[in-house]
């Protein structure tokens, strides 16, 4: 063996074996994703919380003491909304109350027990490598975070944990191409799917068949099958129906209730009875896209059996008029 | 330390551009290995830990950039300004063609960068960040000659 053909050995395809040998392992086991998640994320974390913490100090201190422009009009437009609130609680609570009994009576299976945490948004986009629409929290799996915990707002849905760390965790946006939610429409309870088209695009609602009835302004819900969010919880609102030409299903377009990346807190849920959410949603075996495409395999999760769960505890209820998201938007549609 | 927060809140800050690569390329160029070889190893924990690919795309690139250095010392002077513009370039077209690669590979519904205009951002950004780590390093009392 001559020495230049070891020397070719030694450096380039003894390193090329070697990494292979590593990228294999790892993306079998997901070893050293763990390690990252525990070391780089962490410090990450740590770097950018004590900027956000005093960034949050700034702005709180300054809205709260300093501009007061229009406190005064706003407290009495709450005041009247209010007491519009306590009337509609005062009517929904009792039919609540015969929900309850009925379900009794009729010996449905009780509803899955859900906790919630708050956790602040301390980073989005972290570095090359992150090329999914994230965002960074300050709870991680010392708070009880799991791969795949729903991750909410008081408006809707947010998107998931993809990623826990000890105390900072990745949320994968459900305006990511990867995020696929099952929904149902909230006036014809037809079943879709919600799929994120990148940032500033439209959610494409998939799977609707021609003849179903949706219409714009109709708010689709999370239907609860596979498990990983709760049924009932506004994920988008839908803007723009077009008739199917020759496809048996309708396009449909929907926009999230709330501008993803301008929320500063935000609420992580998560079952206490031990049910398991899921893989990782990083890598093919774990993406959401790898999952079969139609409302028949409506599941976030591949782990567990599609399964309608009933209406959940910490569900958000459907906002009556919800703002539109204040980024500008335009539809992304697929050549035909 | 300071280069590291520096960097990352410019990471955060810039919407997902690179800015930790220029401290490695100063300890190259000032003939630090082995700082060079403990800051890369905590820079791709740093990326990985941060992004959402499976975990080697920055062992490669952080590979293919010591590659590159030992070829362009070779061929040119290190020392020379013009050297950092040329090797941050071909830094930046490498950070995008592993990026791409790696998104390609790993089958994610995700639609790459374009190039050129994430190149050029990139091509900035390292540059810009050159010099200022090189001003952390001289202030930092190192007395290496870059």
């Amino acid at each position: 063996m001559s020495p230049r053909f070891k020397r070719l050995v030694l450096f380039f395809f003894l390193p090329l074996f070697v990494y292979f040998s590593m990228y294999t392992w790892n993306w079998k086991t997901g070893h050293l994703d763990r390690l990252a998640a525990l070391t780089g994320l962490e410090l990450t974390g740590w770097v950018l919380a004590p900027g956000r913490w005093l960034q949050s100090n700034v702005d709180e201190f300054w809205s709260r003491y300093v501009y007061l422009v229009g406190v005064r009009q706003e407290n009495e437009d709450l005041v009247l909304r209010v007491r519009e609130l306590e009337q509609e609680l005062g009517r929904v609570s009792e039919k609540a109350k015969s929900v309850d009994r009925l379900n009794a009576l009729l010996r449905f299976s009780p509803e899955p027990p859900w906790e919630m945490r708050g956790g602040r948004v301390i980073g989005q986009k972290l570095g090359p490598n992150a090329i999914l629409e994230t965002l960074l929290i300050d709870v991680g799996s010392r708070h009880g975070v799991r791969v795949n915990d729903p991750v909410i707002s008081p408006r809707g849905v947010v998107g998931r944990i993809a990623k826990p760390g000890i105390h900072f965790s990745s949320v994968v946006l459900l305006s990511d191409p990867s995020s696929r939610i099952p929904v149902i429409t909230s006036e014809g309870r037809v079943p879709a799917i919600v799929q994120g088209q990148g940032p500033g695009a439209f959610l494409e609602v998939k799977f609707i068949p021609r003849n179903d009835p949706v219409s714009p302004g109709e708010i689709l819900l999370s239907s609860g099958l596979g498990g990983v969010y709760p049924k009932g919880l506004p994920v988008a609102r839908v803007v723009e129906v077009t008739p199917a030409d020759v496809s048996l299903f309708q396009r449909v377009y929907a926009e999230p209730l709330l501008a993803l990346r301008y929320y500063e807190e935000l609420l992580v849920l998560n079952r206490t009875d031990g049910f398991d959410p899921g893989q990782q949603v990083m890598g093919p075996p774990a993406t959401n896209a790898s999952l079969p495409d139609g409302p028949g395999a409506a599941s976030d999760s591949p782990a567990q059996p599609a399964e309608a769960a009933p209406a959940q505890e910490p569900a958000v209820s459907a906002p009556q008029a919800p703002e539109p998201a204040t980024a500008t938007r335009h539809p992304v549609r697929k050549k035909p | 330390m300071d280069f590291l927060i520096i960097a990352i809140w410019a990471q955060e800050l810039s919407g997902g551009l690179d800015f930790l690569t220029p401290g490695v390329l100063i300890c190259l160029q000032s003939g630090q290995w082995w700082t060079a070889l403990w800051m890369g190893v905590l820079w791709v924990l740093v990326q990985e830990g941060g992004g959402n690919l499976v975990f080697g795309v920055s062992i490669l690139f952080y590979a293919g950039m010591l590659a590159f250095f030992l070829l362009s010392k070779w061929l040119l002077e290190p020392e020379n300004p013009l050297f950092i513009l040329f090797f941050s370039l071909l830094l930046a077209c490498w950070s995008w063609v592993v990026l791409s690669g790696a998104i390609n590979f790993q089958e994610l519904p995700v639609r790459p960068h374009s190039p050129w205009p994430w190149i050029a951002k990139q091509w900035a950004a390292y540059v810009l960040f050159w010099g200022v780590a090189l001003l952390i390093y001289r202030r930092g009392g190192r007395n290496g000659r870059v």
